[in-house]
């Protein structure tokens, strides 16, 4: 009997570069399927959004009523999970591959790195220590073990350094949906922000900044259009509206499902530019609504120049990263400056120049907060790294609780890996 | 008198007993018969005479004299020219017909002919010479010969299906046979792989359903019919609907995570019964997983064979270790050309309701939770306590939506009609069927399935050569709904409205039912199965055979998404449709020799053959979006957007050598040996060859003398054994290979995306079968009891082994379970023919399985993915999870055993284990009463199981959605003694919190065991002089019904359908009613 025909083997996979290609494409596919089951859904977690739903799809979110039986938090780790396996799958691939030419296996080595970082990164966001999988050998992983969080941020600095080094300035084709060498320079920074090496992150988010391949939007509803020039990573979709666009009021005749909750709401400041521009308000059935209007384009054509794509990486975070790594590092002026170019994009007048450090800080937590809301779980890991997350959700969180701090480990998980153990807090 | 033919024989053998005949005799007659003469012997002397009158009155009057003449003279001087002659043995005389002189006491050839009930030749019919071990069989025309042959002779004429003849041979050169279809259920035909058998000189284990019991029951599924009847065979429907999967499990759970399917078999063809939909959400709708066993026409059915042990599996080698099912059609027979009608009209409806709350209640039961909580219902959606079902809704407006959405009017309508006939060389059956079938669901959904069916047989007048060629067609076309998710329909609050003030649809609880009704999930499904069977004969007693066929199974699937039935808050909708073709054929050719001899008193029957399969599957899905206008979404054309998500194609090959060697000893002892070697390209180089086999015995004790004897009651008694090692290959394609397959579409690329977590380690899984079996026949097999003890051991399952997501993003892989399980049971079966009269007729059918299922090793289970759900030394069914302890009465919160006295009651540490799901016993018990041209059937099936349900677990909680009524039973006040804890309203409450504990404890589990009267049938059959005088064959009408009535143990779940009402819909029940004619 001869071997069955029909289908594409991974041998044949790493010996033709236009395969090789589609396989490296299916990585960016998979953060994008991530995303739209983690944005929103964070954002009800933390105090940002508000669901008219009374479904415990949402309301589990909403109350912080986390079960490890939970299916998002299953499909997080899944997505996260799988494009680490592809990842790996490409990285032992590469060095056997034939007919591949050098510069395509250097490409795909910086891709897949970049997508292995930027997973792990959410990872232990989301999760605390996760197994550290590096391989696609299933007799290592199976019955692997939490790694502790600081090898796994090694492991992406790694990751994300190397990438840095093979991957090219410019990207694949016209458009920023595929890594280039600034979007694993964009990760890196935000990578050593959290870890707390303010010189590092002050040096990698410069670099950024400084590298001229990228400038903030002035009109701020063009943010999240397709390959604008603040995008420094992007998801791609077919016909120009995100899998956000749930997170948008289709019509102004029924509930949205999503709304922004009032304290965020009321955290603009007058004059914001972002409380307009990112935020639509709408009154059904008498009750004010406003919602989330980052992304605006819930349904336009194709190829429309308002197409939008998913932003995970945008310039504007780089200046808050280099500027709250100068704040810590008392270079107060500097970050005043960084945080007055977001400020003034928004249309906002500049800060007291005198302010102190905790102020600088403050004022860059406030900014963070409004610049970023319901976006990629910013302000879920932000609250989570100043310490301040049981603090302030206490207020509008009334079933908050300390171990909430942390995601539930899917229960398929912990049932198919019994070296896994439970977060705390979850059983 | 006519028991005298066999005197004779008895006398001659002894000695003569010579000292009476010295004795002398003396009479006078005249024109007397010859009886007087005898009387006078008698008188005279010690001799006593046998004869029959009708002898001596051929023999016509006597005028006769004797004195003083002995016994011999008088004789001769009686009886000289006459056609009589006589014999003496001790003191008695037999006078019969004269023998031709010439062949008196000579050994001949005796020529014969064997006929069968319609007159047509009977081949392979085996001729014995009682008490020798001299035999023969007949030829494909019927003729024997055989040698040696005393006048004395008896000759026992047997074939399987027939009753067998013994014959005396007497005078005769040339004789010819009728054998009549044989009337006891041991001698019936049963069909085997690559043979036929019967019960009595069967060494495996079988069960069949017939097209009787088949036809007696309105199913839509053909599997439904095997339900009950067929002990150690256990059939559950996945969902009642229209298509919906039914699973057969025989003799247990054999593989632990996928394929416990057993091989079926049409008419020698393997046919695929997995699911062309798996796999694909968007086409996989509210009936759930397709069956394609589905599409076939029940009644185009001649019978169905279940093969369990390893003596009736072995041959299938690889794939028999879940069972083989045989399903053999109808075919033509001898005679006129004959129209068969059957025809019925009936109706559908849900077997049974769960019972949910009413308004009054619902309304209570939710402002009690508030209030137990101490918190308000809100009608403002930004609130946390928001609670439009209290605030919002007209509270005082009601729908039963559980009767709503399953409780609509569902008729159903079946016609057959089929010719057959033939001569003696060729037979035909054509058939044509047709079914429809409403839905209980609201909307337009409907079910129709039409086809047709051609068998044709013909041989050469010599008999060298047969072919038999059978070709059927049918093609169904089902409307349903397409959402799965919409059985949650029947837990609607009853205050729900569907629509909102302005006419919009209510999207508050993120469903609606009227946006159901809206999607269409269409399924066109064709099956083709066709074979040809050509057999030449070589040499005497040597065949050549060639099975061949073909099948072709599609199915043709569109699923439409309009964006007015989607929800406007989840993005603005749009118009969405699926379409999916997908296609499985496989062909085979299995060449076979087959040789028979006769040798040692015994028939050896040699067979020894070759498979050369393969299976093909393909097909594609796309997606349309963006159409203009909803009318539009079944036209592709008409789409703004066409995403392909590609087309998939498996191949798979598969040949064997088997062969098996059979042989009956004076039809006492029984030896049956079964080899198979497989290959398969399902496994990994290296792998790809197995080996399997087996030996079964048995001995028909009951024709030993000692027990003929001593236990004359006894018709029949057989011992039988087998053993054997038999294997399963139920797996994807491909699992050995890392392979790569169409993802989605990045920046106007396909992508490509790893299929599959590659293992070339995995091997063929072996299952060793045991079976010992004793069957007993009381008073001529009126009373018939089979009891049957079976022990499978099954190792290196092949299980899709669950993988961890950090492993890869399949959640399992393709490997052999590192473990020992074992599946054992006792089978009992009885038919009683209880009452046997001229116009009443009462026979019982009973059925009685008591399976045992225990993983038996598994070594460092604790390591392994089955840590917290496999116990060793438990059923695999067995559950884990918190033990309830009850309700607080304190504090009306359900309370769980803390294990480890953490003071937390927490996953693993806490978890005990719960109970199985898998059976107890199950079993069926049927009646048939006939009473002249009526016939009543009355068919009762029964299990004895627990199961798992999720109807208990969300109440009552703070869910807008409605409970089932053992909410009214909550606990209430601080002292009540209950079950049920009390009503909460608060995600964050200590009662909301146990609730989801609820959900993983014993509580789901609840007593699962049922009865069910699984089919009444009423056949008036009506009389002769009716049908004389309106030129009818046969004419009946009848009434029949499907799962009239049910008494379960737990009165809510559907204790069938699996999970209870929450996933799927119910089992249907029918009434029907119809005409049955042949012309």
């Amino acid at each position: 009997m001869g071997q069955p025909a029909g289908k594409i083997t991974a041998d044949e996979v790493f010996s033709d570069s236009s395969l090789l290609q589609q396989a490296l494409l299916n990585l960016d596919l998979t953060l994008g399927y991530y995303e739209g089951n983690f944005t929103p859904f964070v954002g009800m977690y933390t105090d940002e959004l508000g669901t008219s739903r009374t479904i415990s799809y949402y309301t589990d979110f909403y109350n912080n009523n986390l079960q490890a039986t939970n299916a998002t938090c299953a499909n997080i780790w899944r997505y996260l999970y799988s494009a680490i396996y592809q990842s790996n799958a490409m990285l032992e691939g590469l060095p056997g591959a034939k007919n591949i030419p050098a510069s395509l296996a250097q490409r795909a080595r910086g891709e897949a790195e970049f997508i292995r970082a930027y997973s792990y990164f959410y990872l232990v966001n989301i999760f605390g220590d996760v197994p550290l999988v590096l391989s696609t050998d299933v007799g290592k992983s199976s019955l692997a073990y939490r790694t502790n969080m600081d090898s796994i941020y090694a492991h992406v600095v790694t990751d994300l350094e190397d990438a840095k080094s093979v991957l090219l300035d410019s990207y694949p084709g016209e458009e920023k949906v595929r890594p280039c060498k600034w979007a694993a320079s964009a990760l890196l920074a935000r990578t050593w922000l959290y870890l707390q090496d303010w010189k590092d992150a002050e040096q990698e988010s410069a670099s950024v900044i400084s590298s001229g391949q990228f400038s903030l939007q002035a009109d701020l509803s063009q943010v999240f259009l397709k390959n604008n020039g603040e995008a420094i990573y992007q998801i791609w979709n077919a016909n120009g509206y995100t899998t956000l666009s749930g997170l948008i009021p289709s019509s102004s005749f029924s509930a949205p499902v999503y709304f922004l909750r009032d304290s965020l709401y009321g955290s603009f400041e007058d004059g914001d530019g972002r409380k307009t521009a990112w935020v639509i308000n709408d009154t059904i059935s008498g009750y004010p609504y406003h919602c989330f209007y980052k992304y605006k384009q819930v349904r336009k054509p194709a190829s429309d120049a308002d197409a939008e794509y998913i932003s995970l990486l945008r310039l504007s975070e780089q200046y808050l990263i280099r500027a709250e790594a100068e704040a810590e590092q008392d270079e107060l002026n500097a970050a005043i400056t960084d945080i007055n170019t977001i400020r003034m994009r928004a249309g906002l007048p500049g800060l007291n120049p005198t302010l102190n450090k905790d102020e600088v800080l403050a004022a860059l937590q406030q900014e963070r907060r409004v610049e970023f809301f319901a976006e990629n779980g910013h302000r879920f890991f932000d609250l989570k790294r100043w310490g301040m997350i049981d603090q302030v959700l206490a207020q509008t969180k009334p079933n908050w609780q300390k171990d909430d701090e942390l995601f539930p480990i899917p229960q398929g998980e912990l049932n198919d890996d019994p070296n896994l153990v439970q977060n705390p807090g979850y059983h | 008198m006519r028991r005298l033919a066999i005197v004779p024989i008895v006398l001659i053998s002894c000695a003569l007993f010579m000292t009476s005949e010295a004795q002398t005799i003396t009479f006078s007659f005249k024109d007397v018969t010859l009886d007087s003469v005898f009387s006078a012997i008698q008188r005279q002397t010690p001799f006593r005479f046998i004869y029959t009158n009708e002898e001596l009155k051929e023999a016509g009057t006597i005028t006769l004299s004797v004195e003083r003449a002995t016994v011999r003279d008088v004789l001769e001087l009686a009886l000289k020219n006459r056609p009589l002659s006589y014999t003496i043995e001790k003191t008695f005389i037999t006078v019969r017909r004269k023998q031709n002189e010439d062949l008196k006491e000579q050994r001949k050839i005796l020529n014969g002919v064997v006929l069968n009930e319609k007159g047509e030749p009977l081949a392979g019919t085996t001729i014995n010479i009682k008490g020798t071990i001299y035999s023969t069989i007949s030829d494909d025309k019927g003729n024997f010969s055989l040698a040696n042959v005393n006048e004395k002779d008896i000759l026992v004429i047997s074939h399987v299906g027939y009753e067998s003849k013994i014959i005396y041979v007497g005078d005769r050169r040339e004789i010819e046979v009728r054998l009549s279809l044989t009337v006891s259920k041991l001698d019936e035909v049963q069909v085997i792989g690559y043979g036929e058998t019967t019960e009595r000189y069967a060494t495996g284990s079988m069960s069949k359903i017939t097209s009787k019991e088949i036809a007696d029951q309105p199913v839509t599924n053909l599997l439904s019919a095997v339900s009950g009847r067929a002990p150690g065979v256990f059939v559950q429907s996945v969902n009642g609907l229209p298509g919906g999967n039914i699973r057969i499990q025989v003799r247990g759970v054999q593989s632990i995570a996928a394929g416990t399917d057993p091989l079926y078999v049409i008419d020698g063809i393997p046919f695929s019964s997995s699911s062309l939909t798996i796999g694909n959400s968007d086409l996989s709708f509210v009936n759930g997983a397709v069956n394609p066993l589905g599409i076939l026409n029940p009644m185009d059915i001649e019978s169905i064979e279940v093969l369990k042990d390893a003596d009736a599996t072995a041959i299938y080698g690889s794939r028999g270790a879940n069972g083989v099912v045989l399903i053999t059609t109808k075919k033509g027979s001898y005679g006129k050309t004959r129209l068969n009608v059957n025809f019925y009209q009936g109706y559908h409806s849900v077997s049974r309701y769960a019972r949910y709350l009413g308004l009054k209640d619902y309304l209570m039961l939710r402002h009690e939770g508030f209030s137990n909580d101490g918190i308000t219902p809100s009608s403002d959606p930004n609130d946390e306590y928001y609670a439009p079902d209290l605030t919002v809704w007209d509270t005082t407006r009601s729908t039963d939506w559980q009767k709503w959405f399953l409780g609509n009017s569902d008729p159903v309508t079946d016609a057959q009609a089929s010719l057959s006939g033939g001569t003696a060389n060729t037979h035909f059956l054509f058939g044509l069927n047709y079914h429809a079938e409403g839905s209980i669901l609201p909307g337009d959904q409907d079910y129709k399935r039409g086809g047709g069916h051609l068998n044709v047989e013909t041989g050469n007048a010599g008999g060298r050569f047969h072919a038999q060629l059978h070709v059927s067609y049918s093609t169904d076309d089902n409307k349903l709904l397409k959402d799965p998710s919409a059985v949650n329909i029947a837990s609607l609050p009853p205050d729900f409205p569907a629509y909102n003030s302005d006419g919009s649809l209510n999207w508050e609880l993120g469903l609606n039912p009227y946006a159901f009704l809206r999607q269409k999930a269409l399924t066109k499904s064709s099956n083709l199965v066709s074979n040809a069977l050509l057999k030449y004969r070589l040499l005497d007693g040597l065949d050549l055979k060639l099975n061949a066929g073909y099948t072709r199974t599609e199915m043709d699937m569109l699923s439409t998404l309009p964006a007015s039935s989607q929800d406007p808050a989840l993005g603005e909708p749009v118009n969405d449709a699926f379409y999916g073709q997908n296609r499985i054929s496989t062909w085979l050719a299995e060449p076979q020799l087959a040789w028979m001899r006769h040798f040692w008193g015994g028939t050896l029957q040699a067979l020894l053959g070759a498979t050369f399969q393969q299976t093909t599957t393909g097909g594609y899905n796309l997606e349309g979006s963006d159409f203009a206008n909803e009318s539009q979404l079944e036209n592709l054309g008409s789409a703004g957007d066409i995403i392909n998500y590609g087309n998939h194609s498996t191949d798979y090959k598969y040949v064997s050598l088997f062969a098996r060697l059979n042989y009956g000893l004076q039809e006492k002892y029984l030896l049956n040996l079964n080899f198979r070697r497989d290959g398969s390209t399902r496994f990994g180089p290296g792998k790809q060859y197995g080996n399997f086999g087996s030996a079964g015995a048995g001995w028909i004790f009951s024709k030993e003398k000692l027990f003929r004897h001593r236990i004359p009651f006894l018709s029949y008694g057989k011992l039988r054994a087998s053993y054997g090692l038999v294997g399963n290959d139920q797996i994807p394609d491909y699992q050995y290979l890392s392979t790569y397959g169409n993802g989605y579409v990045y920046q106007g690329i396909a992508t490509l995306t790893p299929q599959v977590i590659a293992n070339a380690r995995y091997s063929w899984e072996t299952t060793h079968k045991t079976d010992i079996a004793l069957e007993l026949g009381f008073f001529r097999d009126r009373f018939l009891v089979t009891a049957s003890y079976f022990y499978d051991r099954s190792s290196n399952e092949l299980v899709a082994y669950p993988l961890p997501y950090i492993s890869g993003p399949f959640g399992s892989y393709e490997a052999n379970f590192p473990a020992v399980v074992e599946n054992k049971g006792l089978e009992l079966e009885l038919h009683a023919a209880l009452i046997q009269g001229n116009s009443f007729n009462w026979s019982v059918d009973m059925n009685l399985t008591l399976p045992k299922n225990k993983l038996v090793s598994y070594p460092d289970i604790a390591n392994s993915p089955y840590a917290n759900t496999y116990t060793v030394g438990q059923d695999l069914s067995s559950l884990k999870g918190y033990r309830f302890t009850g309700v607080d009465p304190a504090t009306g919160v359900s309370q769980f055993l803390d294990v480890n006295k953490d003071g937390l009651v927490s996953y693993p540490a806490d978890y005990l284990a719960m109970g199985k799901t898998s059976p107890r016993y199950f079993g069926g018990v049927g009646n048939n009463f006939k009473y002249k041209g009526l016939s009543l059937d009355v068919f009762f099936q029964f299990v004895g199981q627990d199961a798992a349900t999720n109807l208990y677990n969300y109440i009552p909680g703070p869910a807008i959605q409605n409970y089932i009524d053992i909410a009214l039973r909550r606990w209430q006040k601080t002292g009540d003694m209950t079950d049920v804890q009390k009503a909460s309203a608060d995600y964050g409450s200590e009662a909301s919190s146990a609730r989801l504990s609820l959900s993983s404890s014993g509580r789901q589990i609840v007593n699962g065991s049922y009865m069910r009267l699984k089919n009444i049938s009423l056949t008036y059959q009506l009389p002769a002089s009716w049908l004389k005088r309106w030129k009818f064959e046969q004419f009946s009408l009848f009434v029949i019904a499907e799962n009239l009535w049910t008494l379960t143990a737990d009165r809510d779940a559907d204790p069938e359908v699996s999970n209870g009402l929450n996933y799927a819909v119910p089992v249907l029940k029918t009434l029907a009613a119809g005409i049955r004619f042949t012309l």
